[in-house]
């Protein structure tokens, strides 16, 4: 599947469901904190 | 953004755990997730999406509409309105029921918004950042 826009600009909304937090586990957790980094890096482009 | 139902899920309500103590309202406190308002279920294109999550969930995994998750169709809903008031071009559903993911792009491009979203399996997402 290609990529119709860029995942990383500027009106780009990200919605996540629930499973995707689970997924990721506790705070300590490095899945959590690389969605955390990875959001945040989204963010700031925004 | 999460739906107020996905934050719900998470344990984020009062009534289900301690406010503060998940992370989910951690990372709201640290401002990379946020709550979507609740859509505003009588707008026709918000219902009919939702409706169509509904019945494509229901036909491609068999699952009875009243057993289906609805945070399924609160993702479709917040996509559908946030799209369609122009605060966003483009939406990313990350999620990972595959069902699900399929059947809000295929409700969200018949109701107008096709190319305007794309679904990111919640899995495939956390292995490429890891």
């Amino acid at each position: 599947m290609g990529e119709p826009f860029d995942p990383m600009g500027e009106g780009v909304l990200w919605i996540v469901d629930t499973g995707v937090f689970i997924a990721c586990g506790r705070q300590q957790n490095n899945k959590y904190t690389a969605l955390e980094t990875f959001a945040q890096r989204k963010a700031s482009r925004s | 953004m999460i739906p107020q139902r996905v934050y719900d899920e998470l344990g984020g309500a009062p009534d289900r755990s301690t406010p503060g103590q998940t992370p989910i309202n951690s990372a709201i406190t640290a401002g990379w997730v946020t709550v979507a308002a609740e859509p505003d279920y009588t707008t026709s294109t918000v219902s009919q999406v939702m409706d169509d999550v509904r019945t494509y969930i229901a036909q491609s995994s068999n699952r009875p509409e009243d057993q289906m998750e609805k945070a399924d169709t609160a993702l479709a809903a917040v996509a559908a309105e946030r799209l369609e008031e122009g605060d966003a071009d483009f939406a990313y559903v990350v999620t990972t029921d595959t069902d699900a993911g399929d059947g809000i792009v295929s409700a969200l491009s018949r109701n107008g918004f096709d190319e305007r979203v794309q679904f990111k399996n919640g899995f495939e997402l956390i292995e490429e950042i890891t």
